[in-house]
């Protein structure tokens, strides 16, 4: 019997396989690493998407509950609520109201 | 008309550009800084650049078109849907400028597209409408009016559509918050902030029914759809027909949606939406006055092309049919594919379409502008297809859309195929019984059902060739020395 998969080798950050009716992803070990050491306090902080800053919630100082709105951006026409993914202190907020920002930019550095 | 120009991109323009050239017009394309190589462009007759990425500078900017109208020569313009397919401006200028808007008058658009005049409109010829609060969202008599209908209540852009600018409240205290949130997200969207507020039905289903209507005053109905699976507002499958309302009820819909259309004299095709409660009581939500995205369900079942309708009349020809000659046969459903992560609460993705592989099958139409090569754009909305399969019936057609998407083959972007496959297998959706929230009902018990990589797929990854440029990208894969692996694959 054979099996049919289709693979993608080529791209930035993952495999990209489909097989027996689904698809995975699964990041390279380079991209993986940052997952794995996702518990590093600014994992999460991260732009999604490029897009622009909308609203910033908190000010350098500020200490933090974990799940509270950082910060809200706009990509693809919906908002993204950017939240603490743990109790912390907000170091520094690299960005103001309007600012573009890449995918992958820290928008906030907690602590 | 002999010369359209469509004022869109992706699927939806290539569908009207097929349609356009079957009925022997030349096409005209117009499009943004990462569209120009995209498949509308090379099949248009001619395309022009709009200079710009995002959309306030491509295609929503109205003077860059009505120039591009201008220097093409079209006679005639289709907007498609999103974009400007609502704004009365839009076809105010194209009337203006001597051409004809594929759609109904800019001034029904406006009357119809103010969602206040809308739900006012529907009052006045008897068809029931959800308690709403009509003025501005603020002071003491609003705050009482919240208190009086109760929590959850549903804020709304005036202007809106899609989704954006809606939020749902649930707690007094993110009242305020939600409505400036919703308010800027109008602004942004649609050019008007103002919002208006109605009560939240818990659990409603999502009926709309199709409208077409001439310049002669003939108008007929194309059955409904059933679109209550959506996540956050935007639709993930729709179905035509529906398969939870009485033909009692549907009658009903029908009648309410062709006196609506019928007291605004509406031209072209349109869609009335509807909230229908558990109790089956009926509630007119909105007028869509474009075409659908999910136009294809009730293409299928009715046998009518709502696109080449929608020239026809815009060419000032008369319906070729009545509503006794309409039957509808078999049954039709949609999933919209998007290049969206389910795992991370559906964030959009952007990347490059490394393989593709569309499914083709007797019966399946798959509206795509997918190609391999094609890099996604995070300007715009995240919909990359929209896979279509008509049965004879509700089962045969449910089987067929599973195993088309379980043999859709797209690499290279994260999207939500996975999560369509087991949407459909969700009882709820294979007995017909389901509304507005069970999509998110559906979420709650799936979170994590990807995370495990079977082993087979983790060894293929393992015996890769280690140089990966000699590695020619866009092959297919015959899964061969890792064969052995899939004997002591266990499903997970």
């Amino acid at each position: 019997m054979t099996q049919r998969a289709h693979y993608l080798w080529e791209g930035d950050q993952f495999f990209d396989v489909w097989w027996q009716g689904r698809h995975w992803r699964i990041p390279k070990p380079r991209a993986q690493a940052r997952i794995t050491h996702g518990h590093a306090p600014n994992a999460g902080l991260e732009a999604p998407l490029p897009g622009k800053v909308q609203k910033i919630f908190v000010k350098a100082g500020d200490k933090v509950k974990a799940g509270a709105v950082l910060l809200v951006m706009e990509a693809m026409k919906m908002e993204y609520k950017i939240t603490a993914p743990q109790a912390g202190v907000v170091k520094k907020l690299p960005f103001k109201v309007g600012d573009q920002v890449a995918m992958g930019e820290m928008l906030v550095i907690l602590e | 008309m002999k010369k359209i120009l469509i004022a869109n991109r992706g699927e939806i323009a290539l569908r009207i550009i097929h349609a356009a050239k079957e009925l022997g017009l030349k096409t005209v394309v117009v499009y943004a800084d990462g569209d120009q190589n995209s498949l509308p462009v090379k099949m248009a007759d001619e395309a022009y650049a709009l200079e710009g990425a995002d959309a306030a500078q491509t295609y929503l900017n109205i003077p860059k078109l009505m120039a591009l109208i201008k220097k093409s020569g079209a006679d005639s313009v289709h907007p498609g849907y999103g974009f400007l397919s609502e704004n009365a401006a839009f076809a105010k200028a194209v009337e203006k400028s001597g051409c004809k808007f594929v759609g109904p008058t800019s001034q029904v658009i406006a009357s119809m597209g103010n969602k206040l005049q809308a739900r006012q409109l529907a009052e006045k010829c008897g068809v029931p409408v959800v308690p709403g609060w009509e003025e501005k969202p603020t002071g003491a008599k609003f705050q009482q009016w919240v208190k009086k209908v109760g929590l959850p209540i549903l804020i709304k852009a005036v202007s809106g559509g899609g989704g954006r600018g809606m939020r749902m409240v649930h707690d007094e205290k993110n009242l305020a918050e939600e409505l400036a949130s919703a308010s800027r997200e109008a602004g942004a969207a649609f050019g008007d902030a103002s919002l208006y507020i109605e009560k939240l039905l818990l659990t409603p289903r999502h009926i709309e029914v199709q409208i077409l209507a001439d310049e002669h005053g003939h108008i007929v109905h194309l059955g409904e759809r059933e679109c209550s699976l959506q996540r956050r507002h935007q639709k993930v499958i729709e179905e035509c027909p529906s398969p939870s309302i009485s033909n009692d009820l549907r009658k009903k819909l029908f009648a309410a949606s062709l006196a609506l259309a019928k007291a605004v004299h509406y031209t072209s095709a349109g869609t009335m939406e509807f909230m229908v409660d558990a109790q089956d009581n009926f509630y007119f939500l909105e007028m869509n006055t474009r075409l659908q995205v999910e136009h294809p369900v009730t293409e299928a079942v009715t046998g009518v092309d709502l696109v080449k309708a929608q020239i026809l009349i815009a060419d000032g020809h008369r319906l070729p049919f009545k509503q006794e000659d309409i039957q509808f046969r078999g049954h039709a459903i949609e999933a919209r594919v998007y290049a969206e992560d389910p795992e991370q609460d559906f964030m959009p993705s952007i990347g490059k379409i490394g393989l593709l592989q569309e499914p083709k099958v007797p019966g399946l139409r798959v509206d795509s502008f997918l190609e391999v090569g094609l890099e996604l754009s995070p300007y715009f909305d995240p919909m990359l297809s929209k896979v279509v399969a008509y049965g004879i019936n509700r089962k045969e057609a449910l089987g067929k859309l599973d195993y088309a998407l379980s043999n859709y083959v797209i690499l290279g972007v994260k999207h939500n195929l996975n999560f369509l496959i087991d949407l459909l297998q969700y009882k709820p959706v294979q007995k017909g019984h389901y509304h507005n929230q069970s999509v998110h009902e559906f979420l709650k018990n799936r979170a994590g059902s990807d995370v495990v990589v079977p082993e087979a797929v983790m060894q293929l990854i393992q015996k890769r060739p280690t140089k990966s440029s000699a590695m020619p990208s866009n092959v297919m894969g015959i899964a061969d020395s890792w064969l052995s692996a899939l004997k002591d694959f266990r499903n997970v």
